[in-house]
């Protein structure tokens, strides 16, 4: 074991879809930059509270699972998310919960058996510089992570020293669960008078299929088409997280973190936060349907959203 | 005139709006969008997470605690009807001079674009750098900047098929506008041309030469210029 480094990880097995990610890149988006960060934001704030962490300190996102990594540290980790097998030395450990590891320990994590993305948090964060505010990598801007890729095969992830603390964990009862047909709250805005009665009843009762060719960009949907009126073309505009983007073949687009800035396709409205924590846990073959909300509901639910997670966070931080 | 007003406030997203200011693209619409972008910047500090101007319209997003939508449409268009009763401002930004080598081994589409047009290539490349343009939006990938407008006679259909590789630095053309490629992408624009400075780097200060609202002059170049500063041909 001579030459191997010390107060970190070393990942022993990875793929294009391991990243690290925190809560986004902001304020940059005016040229060009998307926001990027974890796609499932609650999963990831969840594995950082657990841990004693600022909510977006820099984790793991490892799409699919298939990743292992071996400790150089004595430290705490703490993983949230989709349903991945999860072995500290062959030995299985409990997701959400804060598991101690020792220096030389083998952490393997398996592929997903439901949901897509797990988070992988360690106390203090890992050690990243910062691009612009944010350690988020974005493949297709080449920004972030270890010098804008994503996480390979040996690459070195050092963390900070750590000292005892406390042992937390979400019961089962409180974790995301994964259902058969996801459920999307959306908000009508941008372009919504573009679209008649019928086209917006079509966006509300049938169920879509997530394609394959989903990705960290924006899920792209299956099923019957949307029209469009005829309308003057779109000059392009700011286009936000969560934006439902009707292409030219009448099928949506739900757009994830790493979406494009602006765009010149039609929206009839917006896919909310929360919703999007639940489609980014969605794989390629998965059903969802959109059900539309008002504004003061959606405000509501986000709002008894972060003082669930202001509370959890007050609770841990008086057992540490 | 109708940039001089706030024409409409659009939900965006539970934390976002879009700021409507005017229905078609001019000098004058631009002006009062980079003036309204640098002044609700300010004026909403640290609420405001991100905010993207583009063509006719803005997009602010809130930090999603500070986002109540009534009252900030109430303030949005006060701030706005204040700020336009003042006389309408001068587009305030810098010109920026980028230069082009046009040529078949910088642009593999610019011979098909003389043919089309029914003009020679070097009236192409003369219609193309004769005029100066204004930056209406950045996106697409970072530092990509759209710039308008074209001279009637050089508007041109993107590719029906996008090539899954354009060189970077390659000057395009689009219906009525024109952009350099920052980096190598999947792109349909007709490349006549292209321009070896960054157009966004990490490591330099500020990140990006041009910002929206400011104004692109090409300057023609030739090859041995273009190969001394750097630049990469389709061939090499």
């Amino acid at each position: 074991m001579d030459g191997l480094k010390q107060g970190g990880f070393y990942l022993l097995k990875s793929h294009a879809l391991c990243q690290l990610q925190d809560l986004g890149r902001f304020g940059v988006a005016a040229l060009g930059l998307t926001e990027g960060g974890a796609c499932d934001q609650q999963s990831a704030m969840l594995a950082n509270l657990l841990l004693g962490n600022v909510a977006g300190a820099p984790l793991l996102e490892i799409g699919v699972g298939a990743v292992s990594l071996r400790a150089q540290a004595n430290t705490y980790l703490a993983l949230t998310g989709a349903q991945m097998p999860f072995l500290i030395n062959g030995r299985p450990a409990p997701r959400y919960c804060t598991i101690a590891v020792q220096s030389g320990d083998l952490i393997e994590i398996g592929y997903a058996r439901a949901g897509l993305r797990c988070y992988l948090a360690v106390a203090g964060g890992f050690l990243v510089p910062t691009t612009l505010g944010s350690v988020s990598t974005v493949l297709r801007e080449g920004i972030g992570g270890l010098n804008g890729q994503a996480l390979a095969d040996g690459d070195w992830l050092a963390v900070h020293p750590c000292e005892s603390i406390a042992l937390r964990s979400l019961p089962y009862q409180l974790q995301p669960k994964f259902s058969a047909v996801t459920a999307l709250d959306w908000l009508a805005g941008a372009q919504y008078d573009w679209f008649n009665e019928e086209a917006i009843a079509r966006l509300d009762q049938q169920l879509f299929r997530l394609t394959k060719q989903s990705d960290r960009m924006g899920c792209r949907l299956s099923g019957g088409k949307i029209k469009v009126k005829q309308q003057a073309p779109l000059y392009s505009e700011g286009v936000c997280c969560g934006a439902i983007q009707i292409s030219n073949d009448g099928l949506p687009i739900v757009m994830l973190n790493d979406h494009q800035t602006i765009g010149g396709y039609a929206k009839p409205g917006t896919v909310t936060r929360l919703s999007l924590n639940a489609l980014a846990q969605c794989r390629p073959g998965s059903l969802v349907r959109f059900v539309q909300r008002d504004l003061s509901y959606v405000q509501a639910k986000a709002a008894r959203q972060r003082e669930w997670l202001a509370q959890l966070q007050k609770e841990w931080q008086h057992q540490g | 005139m109708s940039h001089q007003q706030l024409l409409s406030i659009r939900l965006a997203s539970e934390h976002a709006l879009y700021l409507d200011l005017a229905t078609e693209p001019s000098p004058a619409a631009l002006a009062r969008l980079v003036q309204l972008q640098q002044q609700l910047k300010q004026h909403f500090g640290h609420h405001l997470r991100d905010i993207v101007p583009a063509y006719l319209s803005l997009l602010l997003i809130f930090e999603p605690e500070h986002f109540a939508y009534q009252p900030l449409c109430a303030e949005l268009t006060a701030f706005c009807q204040q700020l336009f009763r003042k006389s309408a401002p001068e587009l305030a930004g810098k010109t920026v001079q980028l230069p082009v080598y046009y040529g078949k081994d910088s642009g593999p589409d610019l011979a098909r674009l003389a043919t089309f047009h029914g003009l020679s290539q070097k009236r192409i490349i003369e219609l193309h750098h004769n005029q100066a343009y204004l930056v209406y939006a950045i996106g697409f990938a970072p530092g990509f900047a759209y710039l308008g407008f074209v001279p009637s006679k050089l508007q041109s259909p993107r590719l029906a098929t996008p090539r899954p590789s354009v060189l970077k630095g390659s000057v395009g053309i689009a219906d009525r506008q024109t952009a350099v490629y920052p980096a190598s992408s999947p792109g349909g624009w007709n490349i006549i041309g292209n321009c070896p400075l960054p157009l966004f780097d990490l490591n330099a200060a500020p990140l990006m030469p041009v910002a929206v609202g400011d104004e692109v002059q090409f300057v023609p170049i030739e090859r041995a210029e273009f190969i001394r500063m750097g630049g990469q041909l389709w061939t090499d």
